[in-house]
């Protein structure tokens, strides 16, 4: 039964891989205007959770519910119609368009009016003339969320948006997807960046064994005595040290 | 909201189609030279022939739409690989269409 307060809600999700349980049971709950953030180790199966949710891959058992409308035959373009958009880990583009295009694709399909302000926000100015395959990873970064703030859409699914990101591109990512946030639209994201995602999560959930656990804020999160020593480890702190003191 | 590839992203698919469907009957016409098949037979290719090909074309073209990183791309924008397939059907019909009327 899929809860009214959230735009994307799945539950009991389970998916094989031939001989591999991926998932066993695991959810994911996401809340207009709020960053829910996966964490978990690595094949734990937060990129498999997030494509199920993004209706890439159908789920042997358990149920996505998107908007309140609950179905198996939920695919991606389905969705994206709806309003969802999902940003995969490879950063959203295609290597061999202008970023310019790619914007003009998304304004003539959606007409949310909002490209100039997007381009803007993501500081692509300088870059709508060149091919997507001219770019960096950091570039090609801005330009997907770029593309996300342009699209506004309901519900935003980003799997490891900050990977391979400096920190000053990570500070450039969490601002874009709090001014999405801030427009009101629910955001999933998962990645091992764990300082910085948790500095602009609202919701963290933890995905361990194929299972998913909801531990609440981050500050909740950190707290969490099994989630600490099982993926965050005995050498995380809650705040960098302080750099030393010139003398 | 459009429900086929928008532009730029129609066209190129399109020519790209078209270019793959070409080499495919270049490529049967090479293959049939070696048999006894009358010269505009080779050419035209049998309705079998035709649905192959099309077949093919639509293999080629999901997986070079994966390649390039289109499908999800396209996907974001609504249009499934489905609505793609549709018009590579549509188009290598047109195609099948005009070479006969050229050849026969």
């Amino acid at each position: 039964m899929s809860d009214p307060r959230y735009a994307l809600w799945a539950e009991g999700i389970r998916k094989t891989f031939g001989s591999t349980e991926a998932l066993k049971s695991a959810g994911v709950w996401a809340e207009p205007g709020r960053v829910t953030t996966l964490l978990g180790r690595n094949g734990s199966g937060k990129t498999t959770l997030m494509r199920i949710a993004a209706g890439l891959l159908r789920p042997d058992q358990g149920v996505v519910s998107f908007m309140g409308n609950a179905g198996d035959r939920h695919t991606l373009a389905r969705l994206a119609r709806k309003g969802l958009m999902y940003l995969p880990q490879e950063p959203l583009g295609v290597p061999a368009y202008r970023v310019s295009d790619l914007f003009a694709s998304v304004e003539r399909t959606f007409a949310t009016g909002g490209t100039k302000e997007a381009i803007a926000a993501a500081g692509l100015e300088a870059l709508q003339a060149q091919r997507v395959a001219a770019l960096s990873r950091g570039e090609r970064v801005r330009v997907s969320l770029g593309l996300a703030l342009a699209r506004r859409p309901l519900v935003l699914i980003a799997d490891e948006p900050l990977v391979g990101l400096s920190p000053k591109n990570q500070e450039t990512v969490a601002r874009l997807l709090r001014g999405l946030c801030a427009q009101g639209t629910a955001i999933v994201t998962s990645g091992h960046d764990t300082h910085a995602l948790l500095s602009f999560t609202d919701v963290v959930i933890w995905s361990v064994a194929g299972t998913t656990h909801h531990l609440g804020s981050p500050a909740e999160a950190v707290a969490h005595w099994q989630f600490r020593q099982e993926y965050l480890g005995p050498l995380f702190q809650v705040d960098p040290p302080a750099p030393p003191e010139q003398a | 909201m459009r429900s086929l590839p928008p532009p730029p992203f129609l066209g190129p698919i399109a020519a790209r189609s078209a270019l793959i469907w070409l080499f495919l009957h270049g490529a049967s016409l090479v293959g049939a030279g070696g048999e006894d098949v009358p010269f505009l037979e080779s050419v035209v290719g049998t309705p079998t022939v035709s649905v192959v090909i099309c077949a093919v074309v639509l293999v080629l073209m999901r997986i070079e739409l994966w390649r390039r990183s289109e499908l999800v791309f396209l996907a974001n924008l609504g249009c499934s690989f489905a609505r793609v397939a549709m018009l590579i059907v549509v188009e290598c019909a047109l195609l099948e269409t005009a070479l006969r009327l050229t050849v026969v």
